[in-house]
């Protein structure tokens, strides 16, 4: 950039100048409020599933995450195929792509998009193209953590 | 085109419901606010001409009225039943009585481990379920406190074991729990459970609690 901005013309110098003027600028407060609510709001109901599990089957508070986070993937699923998680991402950005409905999105999505290329090198080559990166790298930090936990406790500092 | 006959189904569906829900209403299967569910073509209809609106928006009026209708019928429905402690334990402050499941047990026992556990100030709901063998302790964290949930579990154990040393407690900050013993004591109260079968439960909400550690 730096070295780009020496070699310019003093004609583009003004117009980037006259460009910087008129861009417009990122609302970034407005964006964090919408991804706020829209994050907050896809927990709350994450809560309130996690809730109707405890209340209505046999799950503790330490055992109700898997079946949560089953239910709201299936739920972002759900929406990602019907073209309104779209609409959501669209609006809330990171807001909805932080949850765990983001991670379903990104692996649903990547489905739909390649369904035209076949059910084996389509849908389930491609299926994990944006979510792959994250498997890959929870189980890898999962292992270097657990390999911390059990030498602390081989040395006794647990 | 398309769009037409989709309108035309939705309307057709929804007149459809309207009488079934209707018959309902004749047989007096279905609770009163349905009554307003006549008026629904009606309304679609007035709407319809006040605003100006073109067929193809019929469907999110549609959308809108069995939303709000069902959003009616569901909340009309839950009126008149009590509620119980239980269907809120996790959202209150419940603070249920302690209980022993052999009546035989001095009850003021129990009321003194509640006291006790209650004055911890970190703890703000506290649920004393005492057996044959095994004494039940559930309690709430508070939010800011959750953080050292483990901690606190070991203290309020090791003082309980320390003060009644003959006892054999079981310590749960977990909510499932909490809101087990809730309903133990529901039970209990209505004299739905007998003393074996409150033993049984015990002894199942006490296997949960090992089990989590």
């Amino acid at each position: 950039m730096a070295s780009n901005q020496k070699n310019m013309t003093p004609q583009q110098k003004n117009y980037q100048t006259l460009q910087q003027k008129h861009e417009l600028k990122r609302p970034v407060l407005k964006n964090c409020v919408k991804a706020f609510l829209v994050g907050g709001l896809i927990c709350m109901i994450g809560q309130a599933v996690s809730y109707f599990y405890i209340y209505n089957f046999n799950f503790t508070e330490q055992s109700v995450g898997n079946p949560t986070v089953a239910t709201m993937v299936f739920f972002s699923m759900l929406l990602t195929g019907f073209g309104v998680y779209d609409h959501i991402g669209q609006f809330a950005g990171a807001g909805s792509a932080v949850p765990v409905t983001g991670f379903g999105n990104s692996v649903i999505s990547a489905a739909i998009e390649h369904r035209t290329e076949g059910f084996v090198l389509g849908v389930g080559g491609n299926m994990f193209k944006l979510a792959g990166a994250v498997i890959l790298f929870g189980v890898f930090s999962a292992f270097v953590v657990a390999l911390i936990k059990t030498l602390l406790v081989m040395w006794g500092v647990l | 085109m398309l769009k037409f006959s989709v309108v035309f189904a939705a309307l057709l569906i929804g007149a459809e419901g309207v009488r079934l829900l209707r018959f309902l209403v004749n047989q007096r299967k279905i609770c009163s606010p349905v009554i307003i569910l006549p008026y629904y073509e009606k309304t679609i209809k007035v709407i319809d001409k006040s605003m100006g609106i073109r067929k193809g928006k019929h469907m999110k009026i549609i959308y809108f009225l069995t939303f709000c209708i069902s959003a009616l019928l569901l909340a009309a429905c839950n009126q008149n039943q009590p509620v119980k402690d239980s269907q809120l334990a996790l959202m209150k402050t419940t603070n249920p009585s302690p209980i022993v499941t052999n009546h035989a047990t001095r009850k003021s026992d129990v009321d003194e481990i509640k006291k006790e556990v209650s004055e911890v100030p970190e703890i703000y709901d506290v649920a004393v379920v005492k057996g044959d063998k095994d004494t039940l302790v559930a309690y709430k964290v508070k939010h800011l406190h959750r953080f050292k949930m483990k901690k606190i579990e070991s203290n309020v154990n090791k003082q309980l074991e320390e003060q009644y040393p003959k006892e054999n407690f079981t310590v749960s900050s977990d909510y499932k729990v909490f809101l087990e013993a809730v309903r133990l004591n529901e039970h209990m109260k209505s004299h739905r459970y007998s003393h074996s079968k409150a033993e049984s439960r015990l002894k199942e909400l006490v296997k949960m609690t090992e089990d989590l550690k």
